[in-house]
């Protein structure tokens, strides 16, 4: 990503705090928004979308959203505390989604097909439905806590459409 | 059996499945939290119009927006549709995705490639 200081960045929308049912549709709309208008591209919505409901299902409903643009690039990244073994989960699914970026129709084609563990609260594909519309690597970061959580870092870069 | 009318909302499309047949569907947005809850009843709707001897249908599906949780119930759902035919159902499914969205028209046809049920995809 072209992060020179010549690179126009501005933030488009963040949230920072509780994620109540209420509000994650209101920032759902905003950033759909965004999106119908030609603002960000119609997939950095689709991840804000993933992101958004991991926090909601996974994340105890707390933590930061930001969408920003950056030069050509469009970034979503959010953060949110975890127990540290998700934590660790996600950064094991997340290296597996960037390992396998040229594979992963089929690979979400295979879990898709999967009957749904007991209780599932999703369907296990949100990390590489991620992958797939990134235009690099997804970054994923754990910083340990003293209280046996983690800080959960996410970041999704996508490639602006007027460029592609 | 009643005809399945479901009103649109911010997360959940409209859904239209007629007790009589013919042509059904589901549009808008789909990225409901729990996309299962939601599409429960759209299956059991399905099952109660074969019981009652429903056979055809066409279900047109329009989506501007889908998360990955609805992507697993709607394979469910065209597994069931597929399954139907199999025991002399007439079901067809007619993606229809925004010329302007690449994403939709390969999300579709990565559902058609996994299935034998009549799946057409157009544009619009």
């Amino acid at each position: 990503m072209d992060a020179s200081p010549h690179s126009l960045s501005t933030i488009l929308f963040t949230h920072d705090g509780e994620i109540s049912p209420a509000r994650g549709e209101e920032m759902l709309g905003i950033v759909q928004g965004l999106a119908d208008k030609g603002d960000i591209p119609r997939a950095a919505f689709r991840v804000f979308v993933e992101l958004e409901q991991n926090i909601r299902l996974h994340g105890g409903a707390k933590g930061n959203l930001t969408l920003s643009r950056h030069g050509e690039f469009v970034v979503v990244q959010s953060r949110n505390a975890a127990p540290e073994s998700a934590a660790q989960a996600v950064l094991k699914t997340v290296e597996d989604a960037n390992h396998h970026a040229e594979d992963l129709a089929a690979i979400m084609r295979a879990i898709r097909a999967r009957p749904l563990a007991e209780g599932a609260q999703g369907a296990g594909l949100g990390l590489y439905e991620i992958r797939r519309h990134s235009c690099r690597d997804v970054e994923a970061v754990m910083i340990p806590a003293n209280d046996g959580n983690s800080e959960l870092v996410i970041t999704v870069t996508l490639k602006h459409k007027s460029t592609l | 059996m009643t005809d399945l009318q479901l009103q649109a909302t911010n997360t959940t499309p409209k859904v239209t499945l007629p007790s009589k047949g013919g042509d059904g569907s589901i549009e808008g947005n789909c990225y409901p939290e729990n996309a299962f809850a939601f599409f429960e009843p759209v299956l059991s709707w399905l099952r109660n119009f074969r019981k009652d001897g429903g056979a055809r249908m066409t279900i047109s599906v329009k989506l501007d927006y889908f998360n990955t949780s609805s992507s697993k119930c709607l394979l469910d759902l065209f597994q069931y549709l597929q399954d139907a035919n199999a025991e002399g159902a007439q079901f067809r499914v007619r993606w229809l995705y925004c010329q302007d969205d690449p994403d939709m028209r390969e999300n579709g046809e990565e559902f058609a490639e996994g299935l034998t049920l009549p799946f057409e995809i157009k544009a619009y």
